[in-house]
């Protein structure tokens, strides 16, 4: 032979423990989907360093855009508000740019979970894929775009006179619940995308005016006191509300806005989960 | 030459004594395994439509079997091929072993790692380098990072990339393109390696490399399930084949007791022949799986004792239609029209031949029969190149509301008045019109459009389906001689690499028929084969479309398949 087989003998492994799939063996389609995620993590890094390569490869600016594109989406915020509305918002550059910065990971998430689905349809029909790789790729790679935000934040922090606080360190909660919320919309979005080609753009108009009813780049007074309870009703509300607290207030949003939070990022990531993964194997033949 | 084959290298493989050899350890098995496809009987693409139907209660889903009852045991080391026609079942069939798919009833069972060999470019980044490439393609393989980086020089090696393995896959060549991914794909030998079609990577001495380590991989215990439009390869190189049909696995045994079978029922012999030819030229065939186009086969009833019935009720004729009638018997015609005095008209085709129009109408019957039951007093139909007006006649004659007769000669729309008026016919007129010319708006949309025997006069058969789908309310029944078949794929370019075909076209030569009363309007025709027209009919809109089975006693060739009746749904 003009070139060798590999010389290393994966076959003699294998006899050990050969895999051995049994379609008559899946009892629990949530659990076993979550087992076989884990297995295709090193997919999973692979999956989000493409993207993020791709993305920036043939840019000069390079990976530096995604910090420039929210600090400049910024600047004409606080140019707009602060002399054209004069909102009275203590602080409102960081205000504007933390609630963009956490929109903008919720809004890449659940609409590249779907574009990456329809992306990888021709591939999961030859091969055996989690099919909620996808969603978990659209959300790491949002993930890393929100922490290179976080970096002109804190500079606009600094500028702006925004003192750094210990709080900063509970961070990671806010981001968390806001990933497993965002997970849910997108494995939920993701199976209807499947079946009906319209979804991304109508979701993505659903989008738009959902991010005007959030109070992201208007503090939430400017709405009359007597309609501000409905701000309740809208999971993003607390969650960006989570997030600025310790930035802005340097201690913990009130329990209630946590407690909210929370719940809203375990029940979609629970439901997300079980309704994708029932018919994550119909999905294949859908796309 | 294709990669599985050995044509330049004279050691045979001796199948028996190899594969008996290895253990006979089971590495496959379906048991009792079917697939059910459940979709909405029009094609909702959109949720708004589908929210819309929803509250309407229009929403209706129709199942249709890819695969029932299907039982196959593999074993270790077994090289085994799977022929049929495109829509059988046979990528359903890979995509349950590779556990894309889960089967609906039954169960599949399947020991070992799985590698597919799949379609050039899939699963490839063109802005990420070859390194990065072989990363993101060895973790979709299932590999773990580790696991790739320790088979990373071997596959540079194999792949021949060498320096460009930096470099952006999109300044690859297709065969460096090819190169790599056969090379991810066989990195490791895997214990079952599926190959969904003849693969063709790179130069000839490359496919050479390629067939050496999938031999090296049989000799190891690799079970090789192939699939194939090439029965002549599934007789050199396997060790079993089965035929799939419908779902169904028509024969499972020796391959060349199989692919004898699958001649016999599909008279393929010339078509097989053209594959093979075209195999040896330089655009290698790959055979393309459709999701499955032919989701139902109506089977043709028997008729003969109800018409005959029709015929013996002999009535008293009118002076003004004897009058008529023997200008009738003074010409000769293309249809055996029995008049109603009890005398029938001369026939210029043999009997033999003539019996065709007699299992046509059967099969149209049987299709109208089978979708509106037996009253048509409500249809509206269109017969689309009606010559002497047969079937207008026929349609007419069971009781349609109305029916159109449109053919692009005078000669003939007067024949057939001539019939119209000795039948005393009312529901059913005749116009003069050509179907490649008309334009649709100038006619209402019909319940039933038939088309028969007219798409293989055409020159631009694609326009003419386009227009028969803008008259068809329901129904359009084509009837037509097809052409062989060629598969395979045509290089694209460099971006998209390569284009499937979906089917190919007869170009043939009509400059004698088209002097002829009967027959083209033009001396040129494209006349589409049999996948081609399904997949066309498909594309153009048709939600369904159906294979009409003939009577097993019907014309010869209606049964051997050079011609066949399909019904597509609007």
């Amino acid at each position: 032979m003009s070139a060798q087989i590999n010389k290393i003998n994966f076959a003699e492994r294998q006899s050990a423990k050969m895999p051995v799939y049994d379609s008559a063996l899946l009892n629990n389609p949530a659990l076993s989907e979550l087992k076989d995620l884990w297995q295709y993590r090193d997919l999973l890094m692979q999956l989000i360093a493409r993207n993020i390569k791709t993305r920036y490869k043939r840019s000069v600016l390079g990976i530096l855009w995604t910090m420039l594109n929210p600090l400049l989406m910024m600047l004409v915020l606080t140019f707009v508000f602060s002399n054209v509305f004069r909102f009275q918002q203590p602080h409102y550059a960081a205000y504007a740019l933390a609630g963009v910065a956490l929109w903008n990971f919720f809004a890449q998430t659940t609409t590249g979970a779907m574009s990456e689905l329809i992306w990888g349809g021709n591939l999961m029909n030859k091969i055996y894929l989690p099919r909620s790789i996808f969603a978990a790729s659209a959300l790491g790679t949002s993930l890393v775009n929100l922490l290179l935000t976080l970096i002109p934040l804190f500079v606009v922090m600094a500028i702006t006179g925004v003192p750094f606080r210990p709080a900063l360190l509970i961070l990671p909660l806010p981001i968390l619940l806001t990933a497993m919320f965002a997970l849910g919309v997108a494995l939920i979005l993701s199976r209807v995308a499947a079946y009906f080609a319209d979804v991304l753009e109508m979701y993505q108009i659903f989008l738009t005016a959902w991010m005007y009813l959030t109070p992201i780049i208007y503090p939430k007074e400017i709405i009359s006191p007597d309609l501000q309870w409905l701000f309740n009703l809208n999971p993003m509300y607390h969650l960006i509300e989570i997030f600025r607290a310790p930035l802005l207030i340097g201690w913990l949003a009130g329990p209630k806005t946590v407690l909210a939070s929370a719940v809203a990022a375990f029940v979609t990531l629970a439901f997300g989960w079980w309704y994708f993964s029932r018919k994550a194997d119909e999905l294949a033949y859908r796309i | 030459m294709s990669l599985l084959t050995e044509s330049d290298n004279p050691k045979p493989i001796d199948r028996l004594t190899e594969t008996a050899a290895s253990d006979n350890e089971m590495v496959i098995r379906l048991e009792n395994v079917s697939v059910v496809y459940q979709a909405p009987r029009e094609r909702i693409k959109t949720f708004k439509e589908y929210v819309i139907r929803k509250v309407k209660r229009q929403v209706e889903h129709q199942q249709f079997n890819a695969l029932s009852d299907v039982s196959l045991e593999l074993r270790r080391g077994e090289v085994f091929g799977l022929i049929g026609h495109n829509g059988a079942g046979k990528s359903t069939l890979l995509k349950l072993v590779s556990r894309v798919m889960r089967p609906t009833r039954g169960r599949v069972w399947v020991k070992g790692r799985i590698a597919p060999l799949l379609e050039l470019g899939a699963g490839f980044h063109p802005e990420l380098s070859g390194r990065e490439n072989i990363f993101l393609n060895g973790t979709l393989l299932g590999y773990s990072r580790a696991e790739v980086e320790k088979l990373f020089d071997g596959i540079v090696e194999f792949s021949e990339i060498g320096d460009f393995i930096d470099a952006p896959l999109r300044t690859y060549s297709t065969g460096m393109t090819g190169r790599l991914g056969f090379a991810v794909a066989t990195a490791t030998r895997p214990d079952i390696l599926i190959v969904d079609e003849v693969l063709s990577v790179g130069d000839e001495q490359f496919q050479e490399k390629c067939a050496e380590r999938i031999t090296e991989f049989r000799r190891q215990g690799t079970t090789i399930l192939l699939v194939t439009h090439s029965s002549e390869l599934v007789q050199r190189i396997c060790d079993r084949a089965a035929w799939l049909d419908h779902g169904k696995f028509c024969g499972i045994g020796q391959p060349a007791e199989i692919i004898h079978l699958y001649h016999e029922r599909y008279h393929l012999t010339s078509l097989v022949t053209v594959s093979e030819i075209v195999e040896s030229e330089p655009i290698e065939p790959k055979p393309v799986e459709a999701e499955p186009v032919v989701a139902k086969v109506i089977v043709t009833e028997d008729f003969l004792a109800e018409e005959t019935e029709t015929l013996s009720e002999i009535i008293a004729v009118s002076r003004e239609v004897l009058a008529l009638e023997q200008q009738a018997l003074e010409k000769e015609w293309f249809y055996p029209y029995a008049l109603p005095s009890g005398k029938n008209v001369q026939c210029y085709l043999p009997p033999e031949i003539a019996t065709i129009h007699a299992n046509r109408w059967a099969m149209v019957k049987t299709v109208l029969r089978q979708t509106f039951g037996q009253n048509w007093s409500q249809l509206d139909c269109l017969d689309i190149g009606c010559n002497q007006g047969f079937f207008s006649v026929k349609l007419a004659e069971q009781d349609c509301r109305s029916v159109v007769g449109l053919d692009a000669r005078q000669q003939n729309i007067d024949d057939a008045e001539l019939i119209r008026q000795i039948y005393e016919l009312n529901n059913v007129s005749f116009r003069l019109g050509d179907i490649s010319k008309i334009e649709p708006t100038s006619l209402p949309q019909f319940d039933v459009t038939l088309m028969l025997s007219v798409l293989f006069w055409q020159e631009n058969p694609i326009g003419v389906l386009r227009a028969a789908k803008a008259l068809t309310k329901n129904l359009l029944i084509i009837e037509t001689p097809v052409a062989p078949e060629i598969f395979g794929e045509m290089d694209w370019g460099s971006r998209e690499v390569h284009k499937p075909l979906q089917g190919s076209f007869a170009l043939l030569d009509l400059t004698e028929e088209s002097k002829r009363p009967l027959g083209s309007m033009t001396d040129l025709s494209f006349c589409p084969g049999r996948e081609s027209l399904i997949w066309l009919l498909q594309k153009l809109g048709f939600s369904s479309v159906e294979l009409v089975l003939p009577a097993p006693d019907a014309y010869e060739q209606l049964t051997s398949g050079s011609r066949m009746m399909v019904v597509a749904r609007v």
